[in-house]
């Protein structure tokens, strides 16, 4: 029942015919787009309202996510669950672009770097690194293995135990995703509410409308083709307002290159002003502030304010953190569910580096938008008369995002006395430039789009988690198909409601989570995948033991550490705390499997079959795994 | 003959995933070393200023580190697609 009847793949000249048409059609977007940029500006210059600009973009873009959604409605599985794996690499690339920059990587990442400095560079790295060990050691045997979720890849390999496994891995899923999903959900509306003066809890549920007309009719397949458009929405929008601040700036409209400019003027104007050093690394302390605004949001008596100093300086921090998110990057489910969807193996290698190519657009980007406003800031607004500051700032200050108080009462701005929320930064950019405010629409309509795309892939992860792998594999699995899909398509409904109910409140704890999001999937798929790729002796006692062990590793430094900083290893705050879950699931994996009998000779077949990259995999039917196998020799498959 | 055949086959495949393993092992050193050994010394490496006035530690790791690892997957692919799977007859049916 895995395969479904009567679906053949495509030949190799129907898919460069599919590609054709592809690159003709998003190639016509990217025009449309421009095109409809253009007028808008028009627009606006003969008097057309600020409001009616932002409406026109949310209204356009959403109506063509719907657009493409329906275009795409499908009855059949396989395209529902993976777009009938005939997606090429690089749209598949762009598709998994959107998918993983999410609001956070669109809006919050230059922020961060804003307040942060050298450390916020872990992101940067872990996010993109990640990718790496993505393409070398998962992409093309995920793809190999060929089914259609996570959980069928850990409950397949793992078959002795194979409902106890695939029940661990769903369950897993579901938490990794629902807290990445809470958040990009709280992203949407806080974009719609600041840009287009909707309230939060209206944006939060217009956003999920978005996000339902994208996935509702035709699963991954609508999902992926709306993706692509999403991504070239949003690295419009992301690199236009930078070059033109980077051109008005220095001269030269090439960011990428010129913010190194923009950061030995800031070093300059940090010493004339007695400021601590941007690019200076290893500044951040351990405190629990995060968890006494959590806990008094939920109406708890929060502990006393921790800071512990000990380890500023040192670099362990930084490079914990990017292993974790880099560990953790392999192990998202709505990212490795994407490698389902290629046409093989070998286009799956090329996709990988096309993904972190589109992603590498954005990231290598996102520091100049730091450095950028960082000069603008120190240069035009700090040491300035307060009743004289650039005009960009009023703006802001309205928002609540600026905040100014002239603590000495001299009439001038010191750097002391400005706080910014590191939001501001890309939001801002436009008006810094000069920009009109079409541009500053653009890029609103570009973060709806890293977070919209985000929340789709994590939608279907959750659904297909209750309506694959846990109702049809383990409670029912004579359901017909019709009944998966009705249920498939309501558990995203339920699910995204569950997620907006969550967001409303907007509680600071969720935001933690989706930074958590990352220590999780470290601590539970990561190691459990990868030695089941390399090492054949890895077996089902291991894997559930590592992955249970590495989830309760991982919630307790998290917890621990996160209310009381004093608790820590090295220094490492909670964010890290994937390492240590994930080091215990790769003890017990490999403690636990050495200690019970080696996995059956028909899944060290399986295992042998998975490193081929030619040929499909021929898993042993349901029901008859156990004992003799037939037809699972690894040998002359090509 | 039938068991012989199959030997050759067996460790056909043995040399396969080994050259495979290789390949992997030499290109996580690299991503190895572009990740971790440079941001340890990065207050050092800030003083050398390069390019438009980037201060060296900060570049390595916003632009240098990052670029390598999209080149990274790229040799990896290429190699694996268009040498060592045809090497050992892996080639696209």
């Amino acid at each position: 029942m895995s395969q479904e009847a009567g679906y053949t793949p495509l030949t190799r000249a129907q898919l460069s015919e599919f590609r054709r048409r592809l690159a003709k059609y998003y190639g016509a977007f990217f025009v449309f787009l421009i095109a409809f940029t253009v007028v808008l500006y028009l627009f606006e210059r003969a008097g057309l309202p600020h409001r009616f600009i932002g409406y026109a973009f949310i209204f356009l873009t959403l109506l063509l996510y719907a657009f493409i959604g329906i275009l795409n409605f499908t009855r059949r599985l396989e395209e529902y669950y993976v777009a009938g794996r005939r997606v090429p690499a690089i749209f598949n690339g762009m598709a998994t672009g959107a998918d993983w920059m999410s609001a956070a990587s669109f809006i919050s990442m230059a922020g961060t770097l804003w307040l942060l400095g050298y450390d916020a560079l872990a992101y940067i790295m872990g996010w993109t690194g990640g990718y790496v060990l993505l393409a070398l050691l998962f992409a093309p045997y995920i793809r190999k293995f060929g089914q259609y979720t996570i959980p069928d890849f850990v409950a397949t390999r793992y078959g002795e135990r194979a409902r106890l496994a695939r029940f661990v891995a769903a369950i897993c899923a579901i938490i990794v995703s629902l807290a990445y999903v809470t958040a990009q959900v709280t992203g949407v509306g806080i974009i719609m509410s600041r840009f287009f003066g909707l309230d939060y809890r209206v944006g939060v549920f217009v956003g999920l409308a978005g996000v339902l007309v994208c996935s509702f009719l035709g699963g991954m397949k609508s999902i992926t083709w709306t993706q692509v458009a999403q991504y070239i929405i949003l690295i419009v929008a992301y690199l236009i307002p930078v070059t033109f601040l980077s051109a008005k700036l220095t001269g030269v409209p090439f960011p990428q290159l010129m913010y190194g400019k923009a950061l030995s003027e800031i070093g300059q104007l940090e010493q004339a002003m007695n400021l601590p050093a941007y690019v200076q690394p290893f500044k951040q302390a351990l405190s629990n502030s995060a968890a006494i605004s959590a806990f008094k949001q939920i109406g708890i008596t929060p502990p006393e304010p921790i800071t512990v100093k000990d380890w500023v300086g040192t670099p362990w921090q930084f490079l914990a953190l990017t292993l974790c998110l880099m560990a953790g990057t392999v192990g998202l489910p709505h990212i490795l569910i994407r490698y389902y969807t290629v046409p093989s193996p070998k286009e799956a290698r090329i996709n990988v580096g096309w993904s972190l190519f589109f992603i590498w657009l954005l990231y290598v980007t996102a520091p100049a938008y730091a450095a950028f406003s960082r000069w603008e800031v120190l240069q035009n607004v700090v040491g300035q008369p307060i009743n004289a500051l650039p005009e960009w700032t009023a703006n802001w200050i309205r928002t609540g995002l600026l905040k100014i108080t002239d603590a000495n009462n001299d009439g001038i701005l010191q750097f002391s006395e400005l706080s910014i929320n590191g939001d501001i930064v890309v939001l801002a950019t436009p008006e810094i430039a000069g920009l009109p405010f079409t541009i500053a629409a653009l890029v609103a309509a570009g973060g709806l789009a890293a977070a919209l795309s985000t929340a789709d892939g994590l939608l279907l992860v959750i659904s297909t988690a209750v309506a694959h792998d846990i109702y049809a594999k383990i409670i029912n699995p004579n359901a017909p198909y019709g009944r998966r899909f009705l249920l498939s398509r309501l558990m995203i409904l339920i699910s995204a409601v569950i997620a907006a109910l969550l967001a409303i409140p907007q509680f600071a704890l969720i935001v933690q989570l989706v930074a958590w999001a990352f220590s999780l999937a470290a601590s539970t798929f990561f190691p459990v995948i990868l030695l089941g790729i390399f090492w054949k002796r890895a077996n089902a006692n291991g894997a559930i033991a590592g992955m249970i062990g590495g989830l309760i590793t991982c919630f307790i430094y998290m917890f621990w550490n996160y209310v009381d900083p004093r608790f820590n290893v090295l220094g490492l705050s909670h964010l890290s705390a994937g390492i240590f879950g994930m080091a215990a699931n790769f003890l017990l994996t490999i403690v636990v499997s050495l200690a019970t009998a080696p996995s059956p000779k028909y899944i060290q077949d399986m295992v042998d079959q998975l490193r081929i990259p030619v040929g499909e995999m021929r898993l042993p039917a349901p029901g008859t795994a156990p004992g003799a196998a037939p037809g699972v020799a690894p040998a002359g498959q090509d | 003959m039938m068991e012989g055949s199959r030997q050759v086959e067996t460790s056909r495949l043995e040399a396969y995933w080994r050259e495979q393993l290789r390949l992997i092992i030499t290109l996580l050193v690299i991503w190895f070393a572009v990740t971790y050994l440079h941001p340890p010394f990065a207050a050092s490496l800030n003083k050398i200023k390069i390019l438009t006035g980037f201060p060296l530690g900060y570049w390595l790791s916003s632009q240098f580190s990052i670029t390598v690892y999209v080149i990274l997957i790229f040799v990896y692919a290429l190699t694996m697609n268009r040498v060592i799977d045809k090497k050992y007859g892996f080639e696209e049916e």
